[in-house]
């Protein structure tokens, strides 16, 4: 049994926006990715009474949550996250290990209250005219 | 007290029962050496399955990093890697060993 667990704070996000050799580190709070399928159901006389399922294709969504820099803003080139931007996002797995996903931007999102820091978000969802998949090696 | 046999069995009962037992060990040998041989081959079915296939991965750059990329032979899914290493298809399910091009 092995105890090799990453403690979250440590854990970035980066951002390669399409066509840019950049990759800027995000200074963020929080991530969240979700790798999914589309799954086909393939449910027939022979299936024995059960849901049968084919896997169809890979889909990704993934949301960061970052506090407001008006030094570093997410609108400036880079990383230039604008909605409709392109790009790979790299979410981090532990510190030096990530997942890589070619994504798209679909919404970006500023939240300001009272008694709290100005924050910002964007969700974006896979696209694979951006690029490739890439899972850390075993 | 029990009785004993009377007289002692021929020659040719003895051989015949001699021969019926050799019929009977030669039918357990074959049938242990058909289980052996299908255990056998279920082992090998199933150390093919876990054994990982080896593809050539091109090597690109993607976020900054070195990746490599490659296409399952079985499913045609497109896959990458940080680096070489066992990588599980996610279309078939196959363990692919992820080898950098020459």
């Amino acid at each position: 049994m092995s105890f090799n667990f990453s403690p979250g704070h440590f854990v970035p996000v980066e951002w390669q926006r399409d066509g840019t050799a950049v990759v800027s580190t995000l200074n963020i709070k929080s991530h969240d990715l979700r790798l999914s399928v589309l799954l086909h159901d393939v449910t027939g006389s022979a299936a024995g009474g059960v849901r049968a399922r084919l896997a169809g294709p890979t889909d990704v969504q993934g949301q960061v949550m970052c506090d407001l820099d008006l030094d570093a803003p997410p609108y400036i080139d880079p990383p230039l996250i604008l909605p409709g931007a392109s790009g790979i996002a790299n979410f981090g797995v532990s510190a030096s290990k990530g997942i890589q996903v070619p994504v798209i931007v679909e919404e970006l999102h500023f939240s300001s209250a009272i008694d709290q820091e100005v924050k910002w978000d964007f969700s974006c969802k896979a696209n694979s005219i951006a690029g490739v998949i890439v899972y850390p090696a075993l | 007290m029990s009785a004993r046999p009377a007289t002692r069995p021929t020659d040719e009962a003895i051989k015949a029962h001699e021969l019926r037992l050799a019929r009977v060990t030669e039918a357990h040998e074959a049938e242990a050496d058909e289980l052996k041989r299908q255990l056998e081959m279920s082992c090998n079915i199933a150390e093919g399955v876990r054994l990982p296939l080896d593809v050539v991965a091109q090597v690109r750059r993607q976020c900054g990093q070195e990746i490599l990329v490659a296409r399952c032979p079985k499913c045609k899914t497109v896959a990458g890697l940080s680096g070489e290493g066992k990588h599980l298809c996610r279309g078939c399910y196959t363990w692919l060993r992820f080898r950098r091009e020459a």
